[in-house]
């Protein structure tokens, strides 16, 4: 039984060549075949990993600030970059760095080159993100999902429009904190949720910062 | 049998008598019982005895005398060679104003714990022994403020023109030489001395010497202490007034500095009250729970909290806690709260959300109550889980202290922010 299963090619079973170059067979492309990139899906939208990550980047963050650590490291995802550079735009982070297991130099976080990513130091990289603190309080005091990893959630612009002004959305509630932000995945990258109905564009909701 | 006793005859009637306890009823309070034995904490002395007493105090006396003894005729003669008259005159008015008796009693080495180790009647203070002694004990003058710099360098000069006033020097004076430039004035002994002498404050009729300024804390209203203590002379008005003719507000308006108008100005109301029990092995002791709030309509809130055996007591308490406890709370454009918070005590959780003008308090009585105390206009409120009126109250206040003021969360964030309805309406909202 158990070298019939390893007799049978999954490829073969869907009747698909080895060497796929079509973009409709993204999927199941061999690893080697890298110049396929999420702007050849379909429906334009970025490579839509696990969330179970965000989700740990998320609960991690909260704990960083309830510890008061002025680093602190998340995977290095193309996801979590974006979202990192999404949260230092909007001013809840002071540096976003990619470094490997140990942090890179306090004193050079801004002017800091890190070396290059390559398949052999792939596995080691870390996004180093620098905590903000503002009278004794944490700027980013908690942040939370929106979309699970069982159900995302997308939203259109109007729904996005609505949730901005505070009021509920597709049974999400709104804005109504002051200081609250709305982080959205779009094909334009991971935005936050006002910027969003600026540039007309909907997308999945990530998470909510506080 | 104790071996102490003597063995005694079984039939014979005991010389000793028994000792009876005498074992009554059992009582529930502290109180002696008046049926006790009374025994006097003096001894009693019969009408005839006076004279003992008499003779107790002559003997007294007499002993005094021997061990002070007048001055003989001889001595004084003796003296009359060493004194003026008037030290003469003066010694004998000392001796004749100090009781030989109570010199005995008295003026004696004492040999208890608490006394010292060596003889000393701290007529002088010796440095290294003593504590020093506190630098001022009067009143603080209110306008006192620190020297201006220039004020400071005239004060220094002054004190330095005067040394060299009174110690004049010749005008060769070899300061090159080391042994005779100890002696130059001022010296090196002046400099530290004019650390204690110079003053470095003003005060309403000019600089305030050092040795009559406190150094704890100069700016110090006149009888703070007084007031807190509750001892000291009563601020503001001197006779009871009419509106408080039992001097219930004395020691808060004291403490505080508060007038009688201000305080019945503030809104001050119970919002719970309940009778609470304390089981003890002597049974269950009710007393009455009182929870105030007090508001001063402007943007000021507090919450007193109070228990006490009388209903009145407690509630009182309670009113002036909750005048204590009063502080700012934030409020957006004086009518409303800062966005939507949350507050949580115990199982209360209480959710307030700020409404355009014009809203009204629509929520609970509790939070109502609250609301208008501290002047706000425009709430919604929701009390979603459990609705215990305590917890309720404490967990707006928190709800309302907990408030996140957007443009410190600006500053956090790094970023500019602007009120978009003072902008839209030219500031007139």
């Amino acid at each position: 039984m158990q070298t019939a299963i390893r007799q049978i090619n999954p490829r073969k079973l869907l009747k698909l060549p080895y060497n796929s170059s079509s973009p409709q067979n993204y999927l199941l492309a061999p690893a080697r075949a890298s110049h396929y990139t999420w702007r050849d899906k379909p429906d334009n939208h970025p490579p839509t990993m696990s969330l179970v990550i965000l989700a740990n980047v998320c609960s991690h963050l909260q704990n960083a600030s309830k510890a008061r650590l002025g680093l602190t490291s998340v995977p290095s995802t193309n996801m979590i970059l974006t979202l990192s550079l999404a949260l230092q735009a909007s001013g809840f982070l002071s540096s976003v760095t990619r470094g490997g297991l140990t942090p890179p130099p306090l004193d050079a976080l801004s002017t800091y080159v890190p070396e290059p990513v390559t398949q052999e130091n792939i596995s080691t990289r870390r996004l180093w993100l620098g905590m903000k603190y503002y009278n004794n309080e944490p700027v980013l005091s908690s942040m939370g999902m929106v979309s699970k990893p069982t159900k995302r959630i997308w939203m259109d612009v109007d729904g996005l429009g609505r949730i901005v002004k505070g009021k509920e959305a597709g049974f999400v509630k709104g804005l109504t904190r002051p200081g609250e932000c709305l982080f959205v995945s779009t094909d334009r990258g991971v935005m936050e949720a006002r910027d969003c109905v600026e540039r007309k564009v909907g997308g999945m909701l990530l998470c909510r910062v506080l | 049998m104790s071996v102490s006793r003597p063995a005694r005859c079984l039939l014979s009637v005991p010389s000793i008598p028994r000792l009876h306890p005498r074992l009554g009823p059992r009582t529930f309070h502290t109180t002696p019982k008046l049926a006790e034995r009374r025994r006097p904490r003096y001894t009693s002395i019969k009408a005839s005895d006076p004279a003992l007493i008499e003779a107790q105090r002559k003997a007294k006396v007499e002993q005094a005398r021997e061990t002070f003894k007048a001055y003989t005729a001889e001595e004084k003669e003796f003296l009359a060679k060493q004194y003026t008259p008037e030290q003469l005159a003066a010694i004998e008015a000392g001796e004749k104003a100090i009781d030989p008796v109570d010199l005995d009693a008295r003026g004696v080495i004492r040999s208890d714990w608490g006394s010292l180790t060596y003889v000393d009647d701290f007529a002088t203070r010796r440095p290294f022994v003593d504590k020093k002694a506190s630098a001022f004990e009067g009143p603080v003058d209110p306008n006192a403020r620190l020297m201006t710099l220039e004020e400071m360098s005239l004060a220094d000069a002054e004190y330095e023109w005067n040394i060299i006033q009174q110690n004049p020097q010749e005008k060769d004076f070899p300061f090159d030489d080391p042994v005779r430039r100890a002696e130059a004035r001022p010296s090196r002994t002046d400099l530290l001395k004019s650390f204690d002498e110079v003053p470095i404050t003003v005060g309403s009729h000019g600089p305030i010497s050092p040795k009559h300024q406190s150094i704890v804390a100069p700016m110090l209203p006149i009888g703070i202490e007084a007031a807190v203590d509750g001892t000291g002379k009563q601020v503001g008005d001197e006779e009871a007034d009419v509106r408080d003719p039992d001097g219930v507000y004395d020691l808060l308006r004291r403490q505080t500095g508060l007038t009688l108008d201000q305080i019945f100005e503030y809104r001050v109301k119970i919002l719970v009250q309940h009778r609470v029990v304390n089981q003890t092995r002597l049974g269950k002791i009710q007393s009455l729970y009182c929870l105030a709030i007090c508001g001063n309509g402007e943007g000021r809130l507090g919450i007193g909290e109070a228990k006490g055996q009388e209903t009145e007591d407690a509630m009182k308490n309670a009113r002036i806690q909750a005048i204590k406890n009063m502080k700012p709370i934030p409020r957006y454009e004086n009518r409303t709260i800062y966005g939507e918070v949350e507050g949580k005590v115990s199982a209360v959780e209480v959710k307030l959300m700020s409404r355009p003008p014009g809203f009204g308090l629509r929520c609970q009585h509790l939070i109502f109550e609250m609301a208008r105390a501290a002047g706000i206009q425009d709430l919604a409120a929701r009390v979603p889980r459990s609705r215990n009126k305590m917890n309720t109250v404490k967990a707006t206040y928190q709800a309302l202290m907990k408030q996140r003021i957007p443009d410190e969360i600006a500053r956090g964030l790094g970023k500019k922010l602007v009120d978009v309805r003072k902008v839209y309406y030219g500031g007139r909202v």
